[in-house]
C-alpha cells in the first residue's frame, strides 16, 4: 500500500535549471559538499605550511611571522566553518533529510538555492582576502578585539573586513539552509515516520540546525559590532588604546562582551559540527554491524541533551580571561555534566558492535575510527573543562591537541565515512574498497601520529600560536625532533587525501555499479526506485514508514534487514 | 502548549484531498515564517543583551535624558511608528478581508500597508539625516552606535518584508489563489516587526535607571 500523493513536480529541462540554478535538494547538496571540500583543500593546504615552519623553522623564506599567522587563522575558520558545518548541514543535511524522511524536496527550494549561492559568495569574500593589500587577517579563528583590527596584526586593513562581510554572509547562506532542514523535518515527513522512527542521522542533522539557526546570530551580531569598530570608528569593543605610539579614537568598549558573544556561537558550534557526526556514525555503525542501534530513545534524548547544555557551557574558553569564579565553577560543572549525555553515546556505540555481524567496510572502518578518536578527544577535554587544569594547559599545543582530535579529525573521519556510505546512492557507482582502506588506514594512523604526541609538548609547556621556538630553555630539543616528525605525518596526511580524491573521480566513471541498495541498508533514501533518486525522488508514490530505521537481524525473516517502507505480511494478516 | 504543537503534529494527516493538501502547504509556510521569527527573535536579544551589557561602562551616555540628547525630541520616531503600526493595521484588515473573499478591502490593506512602510523607511532614513546634521553620528558615544545599528537593522527587515509585499502584490495582480495565504504570512511578519520596534524604541529612550535594573535583575553586570 503506497500513498499517492498529487504533487507539483516541475522538472527541470535545460543544462542550467539542472545543474546550476537547480533547485533539488541533491543537486544543491552536491554543490554544497563540492564547494566545502574545494575550500578544505585550500585550508588543509595551509595547515601543511604551518606544519613547515614549525617543523623546520627557517627553511622556508616565504613563511614569515605575518604569513603564518594568516595561514593559522584562515585554516581555522575554513576548516570549523566553510568545510565542516557547511558540509554537514549543507551537503549530508540537503541529501539526506528529504530522502530519509520521505519528502519530494526540501520544503522551500527556492530558499534553498538562495541558501548555496550565498555560500558560494561568503567562500569567494572569504578567499578574495587573499589578494587584497596586507592580505587575509591572521587574528586568529576567534578573531579577538582590539588586535584583530589594530595596525601590527596582519590583515588588519581589508582582511579583517572581508572575513567580517564573509562571515555575515555565511550565516544569511546557513539560516535560510536551516529554516528549510528544519522545516522540512517538522512539516514534510511521509506518513508513518514519526520523529521517534527517524533515522540518527536525521536527528543529529535536525538538532545540529536548530543550534546553528540559535547559535549564528551571536556571531552576526559579533560581526556587525567589530565591523562598526573598524570602518565607523564606533567603540562598542575597543578599549581606550594606544597603537603606535598614538592614542586612538576608541573609549570604553568591551574586549570581554566580544569573547562572550562569539563563544555564545563558538561553543554550539562544537556541536554544529559534532552533532551530526554522532547521528552519522549511528547509523553507519548499526547498518554495517547489522545490528539494531543500542538504546535509540536514549540517543534521541542524548542528542537533544547535548543540544540544549551546550548553550550553557560557553565561558569554559575563557577561564583565562578572568572571570568570577563562582562562574568558572558554574561552566566548569556543566561543562563536565555535558559528558554524561555523550558518553552515554559513545557506551551505545560500543554496544551496538557488542556480538555485532560486524563487516569491515570502508565506511565501517571510518566509523570505529571516529569512535576512537572522538573518545581520546572528548576525555581530554575533561581534563580541560577544569578551571585550575586548564589554566596552566590553555596556551599549550594540549589545546591545540584536544581541539583536533575531537572537533577535527573526529569529524572529518565521518565525513569521509559518510561520503564512502552514501557516495553509491549519489552516483550510482561503489568507490574502490582497496583505495579507501588506503585511505582510511593513512588518515587515521596519520592523524594519530600528528595529534597524540602534541599532548606531551602541551605538558612539556610548548605554547600553541607561536611562530618559532628558538631560545626558550625550558622547551628541550627532543621537542624540536617531535615537531619534526609531526610535520612530517602532516604532509604524509595531506598527501594521503589525493587517494580519496582520485577515488571520487575514478569511480564515477569506472566505479562498480552500486545498484539500489548496496549496503542492504534499512532506511528510506535506500529504497527508492532509481539510483541516483530522480527528481521527485520517489517516483509516483510516496513511500509509507511501517518501521523504526533499525530493522537488522530481526528473528524470523530470511533476509537480515526490514526496510522502513517493509509491510510484514503475516503481522498483516493476524491484525 | 501552541508552541510546542508543531513538534508533536503528524504532518502527513495534513495531507488527503488536493484541498486539503493545499491547506498543508500553507501550514507548512507557517511554520517556515514562526522558525524565521525565532531566529530574528534571537538575533535581537543577543543585541540588546550586548546594549545592556555596554550600558554599564563608565563612557556611557542616555540618549534621551536632556535636550542636548539625540533623541530627546522624539516627534519623527512617534510618528514612523504610526505609520508602522498603520501597516500592521492594513495588513490585519486584508487578512480578515481575505477569510471574507472581500476583494476590495483585501486589495486596499495590502497596497496601503506597503505604502506605510515604504514610509516608515523613509522616515526613519530623514531621522537618521537630521541626526548627522545635528553632528551626532555613528561613533559619536556607544548608545548612538546601537541606535544606528538597531534602527538600521530594523529597517532591513523591514525591507526584506517588503519583498515579500512585493511577492504578494504580484499574486494580487496575477488573480492567484494563493493572495490569500501571502497576506496572512505578511501580517504576522508585520505585526513582529511593529512589536519588534516598539521594544527597541522603548529601549533606546528609556531611562539609565530601567536598563540598569534590567541588567541587575539578569545579573549581566560585570
Amino acid at each position: 500500500m503506497e500513498q499517492e500523493v498529487d504533487h507539483e513536480m516541475h522538472e527541470p529541462s535545460s543544462f542550467f535549471t539542472k545543474y546550476v540554478w537547480s533547485q533539488d535538494h541533491k543537486v544543491i547538496a552536491i554543490q554544497y559538499s563540492v564547494i566545502a571540500i574545494l575550500v578544505g583543500i585550500v585550508a588543509l593546504v595551509l595547515s601543511g605550511l604551518m606544519r613547515l615552519q614549525l617543523g623546520f623553522p627557517g627553511s622556508f623564506d616565504f613563511i614569515d611571522p605575518s604569513a603564518y599567522y594568516q595561514f593559522v587563522t584562515m585554516h581555522g575558520m575554513i576548516m570549523v566553518i566553510y568545510l565542516l558545518t557547511a558540509i554537514f548541514l549543507g551537503g549530508f543535511g540537503n541529501y539526506l533529510i528529504p530522502l530519509m524522511v520521505g519528502a519530494r524536496d526540501m520544503v522551500f527550494p527556492f530558499v534553498n538555492m538562495l541558501s548555496v549561492w550565498f555560500y558560494l559568495l561568503a567562500v569567494i569574500v572569504l578567499l578574495s582576502s587573499f589578494f587584497v593589500p596586507g592580505g587575509p587577517t591572521g587574528a586568529g579563528w576567534t578573531l579577538y578585539p582590539p588586535q584583530a583590527i589594530l595596525p601590527g596584526t596582519p590583515g588588519s586593513d581589508w582582511g579583517i573586513i572581508l572575513m567580517l562581510v564573509s562571515l555575515a554572509i555565511f550565516i544569511v547562506a546557513a539560516t535560510m539552509g536551516g529554516l528549510n532542514y528544519v522545516t522540512t523535518v517538522l512539516q514534510a515527513r511521509t506518513k508513518g515516520m514519526t520523529l521517534m522512527r527517524m533515522p540518527l542521522t536525521v536527528w543529529g542533522i535536525f538538532m545540529a540546525t536548530v543550534l546553528a539557526l540559535l547559535a549564528f546570530p551571536a556571531l552576526f551580531v559579533s560581526a556587525v559590532m567589530m565591523l562598526f569598530d573598524k570602518t565607523l570608528g564606533t567603540s562598542f569593543f575597543m578599549p581606550a588604546i594606544l597603537s603606535m605610539g598614538q592614542q586612538l579614537d576608541h573609549e570604553g568598549g568591551s574586549p570581554i562582551l566580544f569573547q562572550h558573544l562569539f563563544w555564545f556561537f563558538g561553543h554550539p558550534e562544537v556541536y554544529i559540527v559534532a552533532l551530526p557526526a554522532f547521528g552519522i556514525v549511528s547509523d553507519l555503525i548499526s547498518v554495517h554491524a547489522r545490528k539494531n542501534i543500542f538504546g535509540y530513545r536514549l540517543m534521541v534524548w542524548a542528542i537533544i541533551m547535548i543540544g540544549v547544555m551546550s548553550f550553557v557551557v560557553w565561558a569554559h574558553h575563557m577561564y583565562i580571561s578572568g572571570m568570577n569564579p563562582y562562574f568558572g565553577y558554574f561552566f566548569a560543572t556543566t561543562t563536565l555534566i555535558i559528558a554524561v549525555p555523550t558518553a552515554i553515546k559513545v557506551y551505545n556505540w560500543v554496544l551496538t558492535l557488542w556480538h555485532g555481524n560486524i563487516h569491515l567496510t570502508v565506511p565501517m572502518l571510518f566509523a570505529l575510527g571516529f569512535v576512537s578518536t572522538f573518545t581520546i578527544g572528548g576525555l581530554t577535554g575533561l581534563f580541560l573543562g577544569n578551571v585550575v587544569v586548564d589554566l596552566p594547559l590553555s596556551d599549550t599545543y594540549f589545546v591545540v591537541a584536544h581541539f583536533h582530535m575531537v572537533m577535527g579529525v573526529s569529524p572529518i573521519l565521518v565525513v569521509f565515512g559518510g561520503i564512502y556510505h552514501w557516495y553509491p546512492k549519489m552516483s550510482g557507482k561503489m568507490l574502490h574498497t582497496g583505495l579507501g582502506k588506503l585511505h582510511f588506514w593513512g588518515t587515521f594512523l596519520g592523524t594519530y601520529m600528528i595529534y597524540f604526541p602534541m599532548h606531551y609538548l602541551g605538558v612539556l609547556g610548548v605554547p600553541r600560536r607561536y611562530f618559532a621556538y628558538e631560545n626558550y630553555d625550558f622547551i628541550p630539543d627532543s621537542a624540536k625532533d617531535l615537531n619534526a616528525m609531526i610535520s612530517v605525518m602532516a604532509i604524509f596526511v595531506a598527501l594521503v587525501q589525493l587517494i580519496f580524491l582520485f577515488n571520487l573521480v575514478w569511480s564515477l566513471f569506472k566505479g562498480k555499479p552500486a545498484g539500489d541498495n548496496p549496503w542492504e541498508a534499512t532506511s528510506l533514501e535506500w529504497q527508492t526506485e532509481t539510483t541516483p533518486p530522480g527528481h521527485g525522488n520517489w517516483g509516483k508514490h510516496i513511500p509509507i514508514c511501517h518501521r523504526w530505521a533499525y530493522d537488522y537481524s530481526v528473528p524470523g525473516y530470511e533476509q537480515d534487514f526490514l526496510p522502513q517502507n517493509f509491510v510484514d505480511d503475516k503481522k498483516a494478516g493476524e491484525l | 502548549m501552541s508552541f510546542l504543537t508543531p513538534l508533536m503534529e503528524k504532518p502527513w494527516e495534513q495531507a488527503g484531498s488536493p484541498q486539503q493538501q493545499y491547506l498543508g502547504r500553507e501550514h507548512t509556510r507557517k511554520a517556515g515564517l514562526r522558525l524565521l521569527l525565532a531566529v530574528v527573535s534571537v538575533l535581537f536579544v543577543l543585541f540588546i543583551v550586548a546594549f545592556l551589557m555596554r550600558s554599564q561602562y563608565p563612557d556611557w551616555q542616555p540618549l534621551a535624558e536632556t535636550s542636548s540628547n539625540p533623541l530627546f525630541n522624539k516627534s519623527i520616531l512617534w510618528l514612523n511608528s504610526l505609520y508602522l503600526l498603520a501597516a500592521s493595521i492594513c495588513l490585519q484588515v486584508a487578512r480578515a478581508n481575505a477569510r471574507r473573499q472581500n476583494r476590495l478591502f483585501l486589495r486596499f490593506g495590502l497596497i496601503l500597508a506597503g505604502l506605510f512602510s515604504a514610509a516608515f523607511v523613509t522616515g526613519q532614513l530623514m531621522f537618521w539625516q537630521q541626526l548627522y546634521q545635528q553632528g551626532f553620528v555613528v561613533n559619536a558615544n556607544p548608545a548612538l552606535s546601537f541606535f544606528y545599528i538597531f534602527t538600521g537593522l530594523h529597517a532591513v527587515h523591514v525591507g526584506i518584508g517588503l519583498l515579500a509585499w512585493l511577492g504578494a502584490l504580484a499574486a494580487m495582480l496575477r488573480n492567484s489563489p494563493k493572495l490569500s495565504q501571502y497576506v496572512d504570512l505578511c501580517a504576522t511578519y508585520w505585526h513582529f516587526l511593529f512589536g519588534l520596534w516598539l521594544v527597541l524604541f522603548a529601549l533606546l529612550v528609556s531611562k539609565p535607571e530601567t536598563y540598569n535594573a534590567i541588567v541587575e535583575f539578569c545579573g549581566l553586570g560585570a
